[in-house]
C-alpha cells in the first residue's frame, strides 16, 4: 500500500473555475442493432491558460469528445446521450445552432490532423483566412486583409502579405498547418481545440508546429486541448492529460505524474509501449489484444480483457472514475499496484 | 487565365472542325434518296435528272464536290436552298437568334431547374424532398422531349390557356409575346438536362460536405448558407461544367423536333424540313453551324474548369 502525495498548490488550481468543463458527457451512434455508446461519462476541465492533453488509441472516443464540445457531430448518426459541457459557466450543449455559431471559430477555435484537405482547394488562403475574421468581427475587407497578413506572419510564413494570393495547393503540409493555426487564431479564442494537427506531419515539421503552438499559447495566454495518440508529443505540450480508453477517461494527471507514477495499467501499457529518447530501449512492450466494443465490457472494467493485472474484482462491476486529490483513476486496484513509470 | 493557354487551346480545335466538317459532308451521302430526283418531280426524264445532277455538281469525285463546299464555307457561302433558291448563310442568319433563344431559354431551365433540385435534394438528403427530386428526375429523364412537349400543349395551352400552343413572337416585336411563346418549348428542350443535373450536384454535394474543409468551415461558425454556396457549390459543381457541355448539344440536337412540335421557324426546323426535301446544302451548312456552337462552348466549358479549380490554371 503506498499513500498518494497531494500538492496543495495543484489543488488550489483545480478549484478555480475551469474555462471549459465537461461533465458525465455520453456520446451515442446509432448502429444496425440500437444505439451504441462511443463515449461514457466522461468529465475533464480546461482551465484558462494551461494545456489539456487527451490520449488515447483510435476509436477511444477522444476525437470525438472533441468534435462534440464544437457541436459538430453529425446527428443522425450521433446523439449526445448525456451530460454537460459547460464554457465559461454556460452549457453549450443547451445552446440552439445561431448561438452555437457565434461560440464556433470566435471562443473556441479547431484545427484538424490533415492540413492538406482541411482548407478549401478553391479558394486562396487570404480569402479563407478573410472569412474566418469577418465570420465574427466587424470590419473591412481591406481590415481583414491586413489583419489575415499579420496572422500569416505570426505564425512563421514568410513573405505572409504575397502568399495570401496563394492557393492551398501551392503551401506544403506544415505550411498548411501554421495557415490553419492562422485561421484559428483570427478571432483570438479563448480555447483552442488541436484534434492530432501534427500526426499527419513529418517528424521535423512536427515539433515546428509544436513549438509554434506552445509559443502563440503563452503569448495569447489561450487554453488548449490538445488530442492525441503520441504520448511523446503530449509530454512535450501538455500541463495535464487525460487518457481515454473504450469511450471513458481511465486516468487523469499532470503530464509529470503521469509519466512518474501511473495509476491505471492502461497508461502504464501505453508508457512501455512508447520508445524514449535518449535512453536505450531493449524492447517496446505492446498491449496485448484489441480495444473491445464498450457494450461487450459494459459490466466489467473495460481494460479487464487485456489487463496484466485483473483480478476477480475487476469482473464484478463497471468501475467508477475515483479522485486522489488531483488525480483520478479507473481502476479498483489502483491501490495495490505499483506501476511503473518512465523515471 | 493566361492568353497562351487560351490561344492554344483554340488552335487545338481547328483539326477537330475539320474533321467535323468532314464527318458532315460524308454523313450527306447516307440520306436515302437523290436530289435529283426529288428535284426534277415525279415524271421527270432520265436527261432532265441527269443535267440537273450536273448542275447541282453532284457528278463530280466526292473529294471535289467536298472542296468546292468547304472552299466556299471558308469564305461565308454556304451554297444556296435547292427548292427556296435562298442563300443559306442569309436563311441561317435569319433564323439563328430563334435557336439562340430557345436555346438558352432552354438552359435557364435546365441550370435553374438542376441547381434547385439538386441541392434541395442533396440538403435534406432522405426526406420527402430528396424524393421528390429523384423521382422527378428519373421522370425527367425517361420522358423524351417531345412527349413532354405535348403534354405542356394539353394542359398549359389548350386546357389552361395560359401560353399559345404554337408559334413563335420575336422579342423586338414583344418581349412578353416573346416570352409567352417560348416558355413551353424551353421546358420541354430543358427538362431532361435539369434532370440530369440535379442528378448528378445532388451526388458530388452530398460528396462536397462530407469533405474536411466543410468541417473547417463549420468549425469557423461560418452560416450554412454561405457554406454551401461558397465553400461546397464551387467544388461540387465542377462535373456539372462538363455535363452542361454535353448537354448542350444534346440540346441543340433537341431543337429539330421541339421547333417542329411548336412551329418555332428556328435552325431546327429548317434542318428538319430540308432532310425531307433533301435539301442538302442546307442540311450541311446548318448542322455545320450547330456543330461549331457545340464544340464552342465545350471549348468555354474546359475554360471555365480553371475558374472553378486553381490548380489547372497554372498547367
Amino acid at each position: 500500500m503506498t499513500t498518494l502525495i497531494v500538492n496543495e498548490e495543484v489543488m488550489d488550481e483545480v478549484r478555480a473555475d475551469p474555462l471549459l468543463s465537461v461533465e458525465n458527457f455520453a456520446v451515442e451512434f446509432a448502429t444496425g442493432h440500437g444505439w451504441s455508446r462511443v463515449v461514457d461519462d466522461v468529465s475533464f476541465s480546461v482551465r484558462a491558460g494551461e494545456t489539456m492533453g487527451l490520449v488515447g488509441e483510435s476509436g477511444s472516443g477522444k476525437s470525438v469528445t472533441a468534435m462534440s464540445i464544437m457541436r459538430l457531430i453529425p446527428t443522425p448518426p450521433g446523439r449526445i446521450a448525456a451530460g454537460r459541457i459547460l464554457f465559461e459557466g454556460q452549457d453549450l450543449l443547451a445552446l440552439d445552432e445561431p448561438q452555437m455559431r457565434k461560440v464556433r471559430g470566435n471562443h473556441i477555435a479547431m484545427i484538424f490532423q490533415e492540413p492538406l484537405t482541411a482548407l478549401n482547394p478553391a479558394f486562396t488562403i487570404g480569402d479563407q483566412l478573410v472569412e474566418a475574421i469577418r465570420a465574427h468581427r466587424k470590419v473591412t475587407r481591406k481590415q481583414a486583409g491586413d489583419r489575415a497578413a499579420e496572422l500569416l506572419d505570426l505564425v512563421g510564413i514568410p513573405g505572409a502579405r504575397q502568399r495570401l494570393r496563394d492557393y492551398p495547393h501551392r503551401f506544403s503540409g506544415g505550411m498548411l498547418q501554421r495557415a490553419m493555426i492562422a485561421g484559428a487564431l483570427a478571432c483570438s479564442p479563448k480555447l483552442l481545440i488541436a484534434d492530432e494537427p501534427t500526426t499527419a506531419l513529418d517528424v521535423t515539421v512536427q515539433a515546428q508546429i509544436l513549438t509554434l503552438l506552445r509559443g502563440l499559447q503563452q503569448e495569447f495566454n489561450m487554453a488548449m486541448l490538445f488530442i492525441s495518440h503520441d504520448l511523446g508529443v503530449v509530454a512535450d505540450i501538455c500541463d495535464r492529460v487525460a487518457v481515454m480508453y473504450a469511450g471513458q477517461i481511465v486516468e487523469s494527471a499532470t503530464v509529470y505524474e503521469l509519466f512518474e507514477r501511473p495509476l491505471h495499467p492502461y497508461t502504464e501499457g501505453l508508457l512501455l509501449a512508447m520508445p524514449q529518447h535518449g535512453k536505450p530501449t531493449d524492447r517496446l512492450v505492446p498491449i496485448p489484444g484489441v480495444v473491445p466494443e464498450a457494450a461487450s465490457v459494459a459490466d466489467r472494467c473495460r481494460f479487464e480483457t487485456r489487463c496484466r493485472y485483473a483480478a476477480d474484482e475487476c469482473r464484478a462491476a463497471p468501475v467508477p472514475l475515483t479522485s486522489y486529490g488531483p488525480r483520478a483513476t479507473r481502476c479498483v486496484r489502483s491501490k495495490d499496484l505499483v506501476l511503473g513509470g518512465t523515471s | 487565365m493566361p492568353i497562351q493557354y487560351i490561344v492554344k487551346r483554340l488552335i487545338s480545335l481547328l483539326p477537330v472542325l475539320l474533321i467535323v466538317s468532314i464527318g458532315i459532308f460524308g454523313l450527306t451521302y447516307l440520306i436515302p434518296g437523290d436530289a435529283a430526283v426529288t428535284l426534277a418531280g415525279e415524271s421527270a426524264s432520265p436527261e432532265r435528272i441527269e443535267a440537273i445532277r450536273t448542275e447541282l455538281g453532284l457528278n463530280e469525285a466526292p473529294l471535289v464536290q467536298y472542296w468546292t463546299w468547304l472552299s466556299g464555307v471558308l469564305h461565308g457561302d454556304l451554297g444556296t436552298s435547292l427548292y427556296m433558291h435562298v442563300p443559306v448563310t442569309t436563311e441561317l442568319l435569319r433564323r439563328f437568334p430563334v435557336t439562340i433563344s430557345l436555346a438558352i431559354g432552354a438552359l435557364v431551365v435546365t441550370i435553374v431547374g438542376g441547381l434547385a433540385g439538386g441541392i434541395a435534394a442533396a440538403l435534406r438528403r432522405g426526406t420527402w424532398v430528396d424524393r421528390l427530386v429523384q423521382g422527378g428526375a428519373s421522370v425527367g429523364i425517361a420522358m423524351p422531349s417531345f412527349w413532354i412537349a405535348l403534354i405542356l400543349i394539353v394542359v398549359f395551352a389548350v386546357n389552361l390557356g395560359w401560353f399559345p400552343a404554337i408559334g413563335y413572337t420575336s422579342i423586338s416585336e414583344s418581349p412578353t409575346g416573346w416570352l409567352q411563346s417560348i416558355t413551353m418549348p424551353s421546358v420541354a428542350l430543358g427538362a431532361a438536362g435539369a434532370a440530369v443535373v440535379a442528378r448528378q450536384l445532388r451526388g458530388s454535394l452530398i460528396d462536397v460536405m462530407n469533405m474536411d474543409y466543410v468541417r473547417t468551415a463549420k468549425a469557423r461558425g461560418l452560416s450554412p448558407r454561405r457554406i454551401v454556396a461558397k465553400h461546397a457549390l464551387k467544388n461540387a459543381v465542377m462535373p456539372i461544367l462538363t455535363l452542361l457541355g454535353v448537354q448542350v448539344a444534346y440540346l441543340l440536337g433537341g431543337t429539330v423536333i421541339v421547333e417542329q412540335i411548336f412551329g418555332i421557324p428556328g435552325v431546327g426546323k429548317y434542318i428538319y424540313d430540308s432532310v425531307f426535301t433533301l435539301d442538302l446544302p442546307v442540311v450541311q451548312g446548318a448542322v455545320l453551324v450547330i456543330a461549331l456552337l457545340v464544340v464552342l462552348i465545350n471549348f468555354l466549358v474546359d475554360i471555365s474548369y480553371g475558374f472553378v479549380n486553381p490548380k489547372l490554371r497554372q498547367e
